[in-house]
Parts: structure tokens; C-alpha cells; sequence
């Protein structure tokens, strides 16, 4: 541990110290980085509750399959041959080898065939054909009684949801209440046109976390100039849901001020020219409409310090060649793989990361009050609370473990 | 196609990179025809399709690379390396085909592969200068780490 010369002064915010607020307006930054917590969080979050899988219009048609991945399980959403969508481990319950190991296709004939030895199921996840069977002298290996895993699925909007408990102690609409209500009518009639993904070495919950407070858009110059440079703009409101969801409520942008263009033709239903309308839904997603198209980003935690982002763009199916040239622009504008704010918070996060590993920087400050209006910490506190009734722990304090008390051997304080 | 013409456009394509690497964005729109064009499309197997990651007319390239320095993305050091193009003469233009690897040193001074693709160009001669009319990168890459807004 260094010893501190004698000329060393501690000037301004006492580093080492809880801060002087309630428990619920600062963090203790080993949520971000403690391995056991972060498989608590794979365990009690993303694998109990429900979570986004993807946009409907991904498996459009009998036979269709996506691919997506839970955390760290791979999960088949497949739109059976009569027509109803189902949600099934990617997993053969033979020797665990894939089902599909494309991330999307066309299954042949209603049959998904393992490609190891063949077993065969159908789109509904009943086991057909187990190639030579005369060797399974046991009566619980038969065709009849070896099916695939269903995970729970339900819809709304469009939007895919599964959940991979036994039970899910809510049903989706129980669990997203009236959250998505903002945007009920522009996520009418979509379809998925644009999917990339961004390898993010930071912690899952500090990008949720840009993505829930309105401070951090001085950040970005799109917004400084497109937003924040309009007086009301600081007096936008978040509206706080249950179980962890806020809205950032309406509010004109501003694109002409940057040269963007205004976004007046081509309105999504329900929304007006220029409008911007963001969705958080508990524990990753966000759905955020600017006007014209709809961007939804979701999450997959990989480790403590690395996440999977998920992006995807939406747009009207009615739209003509024309229209959908112009979303794309208006998509990639911002949030493109090459757009002028993802680049931003990526950088932004990531340095944050850089200084939670070393445990130097104790305590994050969400404590910004302003009566829930734009640049207010408040929806990052209503995701907080919901993360604490499922993790147990207080994410101001999460108590000392053998990890964290080698970890302050090594760097001292 | 006689050889002047061909090693005046390998010059100038393999300009398009250097500038970029050297942030002289007014050399690198320089390159654009009045009414160019520049695109990067990806296939993307997540929906079965392509996607475009940029399509923008010269103005607005001009206004991405003007308000470059007031953004804050971490694009490294970057290093275009362009193969030898393939030509095809049509009617009004001369289109090249060549592979682009685009490395990133950090700040910490080690490189990466940052994204592989080709150069899809669509060359027309004003005057005495081939411009392009329509530069379209098909990216193979289709997770760039860490991303920037910064055209390729």
C-alpha cells in the first residue's frame, strides 16, 4: 500500500468514504464488477423474468427460426406449422449438441433434425424419429417421451418475449403493465430492417444505465445541439413504472439544427413530426422512436466485463422502396453501426468500466433530483430498486466478499 | 482502358484511404463527384438480407466528416490498406472492385484488424479527373469494435 508524503492534501470529495446520501442515490461499484454477483444476476434476472428475444416479423412465416441467446443459453424461437410462435432450448436432449446452428432460417417440412445423430422433432418440439432405436432397451427413451424444452413465450406489439423459469411468477402483461403504451401505435404493423451487434467491454448495467438518464446526453453533440439547446427541453419528463420501467416522455427534436434533416414525412402512427419517445423495460431493453422509425437495443451478458448489444431498426411493412431508404438514413443517422451517438456511449461506458475494475472509484452518484423532469437520476433509481427485490442485496452496499478482499489487498486504498 | 487511365484511378483509390487515415476529409471529398455517393452495406444473416450502415449524398458526408472533431469517438489511429483493383469499363464509368483491410493502433499502440471489406467504385471522368460517383464498401465485418462514426 503507498504511504501518502506528508505534503498530501485530500481536497474535495473524500474518495474513500460512503457518500453522505441516502442509500438509494449512490452505488457501490462492485455491482459492476463482482463475478458471484454478476452469475446471481444471469440467475435471478435475465433467467426469471422476462426478456426481450426478437421482433416477430424475425419468424414471419411457418418454419421460420431465430436463434437468440440468454445470457449465456442459446434458445430457439420457431413459428410452428400452425402458425403459433414457440420458444424451446437450442439444445438436443440426446447428447446437448445445437438443434440450429444458424442464428435464422427455414426449417424443412416442419422437422428440426439433430445434426449429430439425427434425432428428430417437430416445430412444436415433439420428438418424431430416433434413428435406430432397437439399442434404447429402456422404456424411457422412446420417441414419444424424449421432447425438447419449451420455454415460456408470450407476445405484445410485435415484440418477443420468453422466460426461461419453470414458473414466471408474472405474466408478461403483469410485468410490463402500461409501460409500452406510450408507443402502442408506432410499433404497429413493423418489421425488423436493420440487426447488428456491438461487443461492449463494460458491465451489461452501465449501458442500461446511459440509456435511463438524461443527463448523460451532453455527451453527445447530436443531442447538445438537437435537444438540450431547446430551454424546455430540461423540463421533459420521465414517467416511472412498475417493476423497473420508465418512458422518457415526448419531446420535439430539433435535427435541422445539425443538418439532418426534419423528420416531417413518413410519421410513424401515433407520434408527430420530429417527436422522440424512449421505452426502458427492466432489466435491458430499450425502444426508442424517433418519429420516423423505431430502434430497440437489447443486452446479453456475457461477463462481468463484457456485453453483447444487440441493436435492431424498425419500420412500417407498408413501406415503399423510397420510404425505406429514407428510415434507414434517419436510423443510421443516430444509432447505425456507424451513427453519431452509439460510438459515444460505447466510449463512454468503457472508460467507466476501466476504472470500476481496479476498485479506485468506490461509489457511482445517481443522485440528481429535479421532479423526475429530464437530467433527474430517478429512473436509474426505479431500475435499481427493482434489481435490489430480485438480487437481495442492496446495490449501495453489497457486503464484502473473498473476491472484493483480495481485490483491496491488491490496489490499496 | 489504356494504362494511364487505370493507374490514374489506382492513385486516386488509393488516395480515398490515405486521406482518411490522414483526417484530411477536404482531399478525401475531393474525391466525390458534386453528386457522389457513399454506402456501406453489410449482409447480415440475423435477417436473412443486407443492410445499409450509410448512404449518404456528398453534402451529407461533408456534414458528418465537418462536425467530425466536436464527437467524441474512439477511432484509434486507422490504416487503409487497399488491394490492386479490378476494372470494368461500362458506358459512362469505370468501376473498380478492391478489397480494403482497415487497422486500428490504439492509444496504447497496439493494432487490430478493425474491418475487412471491398470497394465497390463507380468512377467518371470531369474534366481531366476521375471522380467517384458512388463509392459502395460491402463490409464482411459486421462487428466493429469499438464503433465510430467515421466513414471507411
Amino acid at each position: 500500500m503507498a504511504i501518502p508524503d506528508s505534503t498530501h492534501q485530500v481536497i474535495g470529495w473524500d474518495w474513500d468514504s460512503i457518500p453522505g446520501l441516502p442509500a438509494t442515490h449512490y452505488l457501490d461499484n462492485r455491482i459492476y464488477t463482482d463475478p458471484s454477483l454478476f452469475q446471481e444476476e444471469v440467475g435471478r434476472i435475465f433467467k426469471a423474468q422476462w426478456k426481450f428475444a426478437c421482433h416477430e416479423s424475425e419468424v414471419a412465416s411457418p418454419g421460420c427460426y431465430r436463434v437468440i441467446e440468454v445470457a449465456d443459453t442459446s434458445v430457439a424461437v420457431i413459428r410452428g406449422a400452425d402458425g403459433a410462435l414457440r420458444a424451446f432450448l437450442n439444445v438436443c436432449p440426446h447428447r446437448g449438441a445445437q438443434l440450429l446452428r444458424d442464428v435464422q432460417g427455414q426449417l424443412k417440412g416442419d422437422r428440426l433434425s439433430c445434426f449429430y445423430h439425427h434425432w428428430t422433432f417437430t416445430a412444436a418440439g415433439r420428438c418424431t424419429t430416433i434413428p435406430l432405436p432397437h439399442a434404447y432397451v429402456h422404456d424411457a427413451i422412446q420417441a414419444d417421451n424424449v421432447h425438447l424444452r419449451e420455454v415460456h413465450l408470450e407476445t405484445t406489439l410485435g415484440l418477443v418475449f420468453i422466460n426461461l423459469s419453470e414458473r414466471p411468477g408474472q405474466t408478461l402483461r403483469e410485468f410490463l403493465g402500461t409501460a409500452l403504451d406510450q408507443i402502442a401505435q408506432p410499433l404497429t404493423d413493423l418489421e425488423v430492417f436493420h440487426y447488428h451487434r456491438v461487443t461492449v467491454r463494460a458491465n451489461w448495467k452501465l449501458f442500461v444505465e446511459t440509456n435511463c438518464e438524461g443527463y448523460h446526453e451532453l455527451l453527445h453533440l447530436l443531442n447538445r445541439t438537437t435537444a438540450l439547446s431547446q430551454p424546455s427541453y430540461l423540463k421533459r419528463k420521465w414517467l416511472l413504472h412498475p417493476n423497473g420501467h420508465h418512458t422518457f416522455q415526448p419531446a420535439s427534436i430539433a435535427y435541422s439544427k445539425l443538418k439532418l434533416g426534419d423528420r416531417d414525412s413518413g410519421t410513424l402512427p401515433g407520434m408527430t413530426p420530429n417527436m422522440h419517445v424512449v421505452v426502458d423495460l427492466f432489466p435491458d431493453v430499450m425502444v426508442n422512436a424517433r418519429s420516423t422509425v423505431i430502434r430497440v437495443d437489447s443486452l446479453i451478458p456475457i461477463a462481468p466485463g463484457l456485453t453483447i448489444l444487440e441493436c435492431r431498426g424498425l419500420a412500417p411493412k407498408s413501406d415503399t422502396p423510397e420510404q425505406r431508404r429514407l428510415r434507414i438514413k434517419q436510423h443510421n443517422q443516430v444509432w447505425g453501426p456507424l451513427g453519431r451517438n452509439l460510438p459515444e456511449d460505447i466510449w463512454a461506458i468503457e472508460t467507466q468500466w476501466t476504472n470500476m475494475r481496479p476498485r479506485v472509484f468506490r461509489h457511482s452518484l445517481i443522485a440528481r433530483e429535479d421532479d423526475d423532469q429530464a437530467t433527474d437520476d430517478s429512473p436509474v433509481r426505479s431500475f435499481y430498486a427493482k434489481w435490489q427485490e430480485l438480487m437481495g442485496v442492496k446495490p449501495s452496499d453489497i457486503g464484502l466478499t473473498e473476491n472484493q478482499s483480495i481485490s483491496e489487498s491488491e490496489y490499496g486504498r | 482502358m489504356d494504362a494511364e487511365v487505370r493507374v490514374n484511378i489506382t492513385e486516386r483509390l488509393l488516395a480515398s484511404g490515405r486521406y482518411l487515415d490522414q483526417g484530411d476529409f477536404e482531399a478525401y471529398l475531393s474525391l466525390f463527384d458534386d453528386d457522389g455517393e457513399y454506402l456501406i452495406v453489410a449482409d447480415v444473416p440475423e435477417i436473412a438480407g443486407h443492410a445499409t450502415w450509410m448512404d449518404l449524398t456528398k453534402a451529407e458526408l461533408q456534414g458528418l466528416l465537418e462536425s467530425a472533431s466536436r464527437h467524441m469517438w474512439n477511432s484509434g489511429v486507422r490504416t487503409h490498406h487497399i488491394a490492386a483493383p479490378c476494372f470494368t469499363r461500362t458506358d459512362n464509368a469505370i468501376e473498380t472492385v478492391a478489397a480494403v483491410s482497415v487497422f486500428r493502433t490504439c492509444s496504447k499502440g497496439s493494432t487490430t484488424v478493425y474491418a475487412v471489406g471491398q470497394y465497390h467504385d463507380w468512377w467518371v471522368l470531369q474534366g481531366e479527373a476521375w471522380l467517384l460517383k458512388r463509392r459502395r464498401l460491402q463490409l464482411a465485418t459486421r462487428d466493429l469494435t469499438p464503433p465510430s462514426a467515421l466513414p471507411l
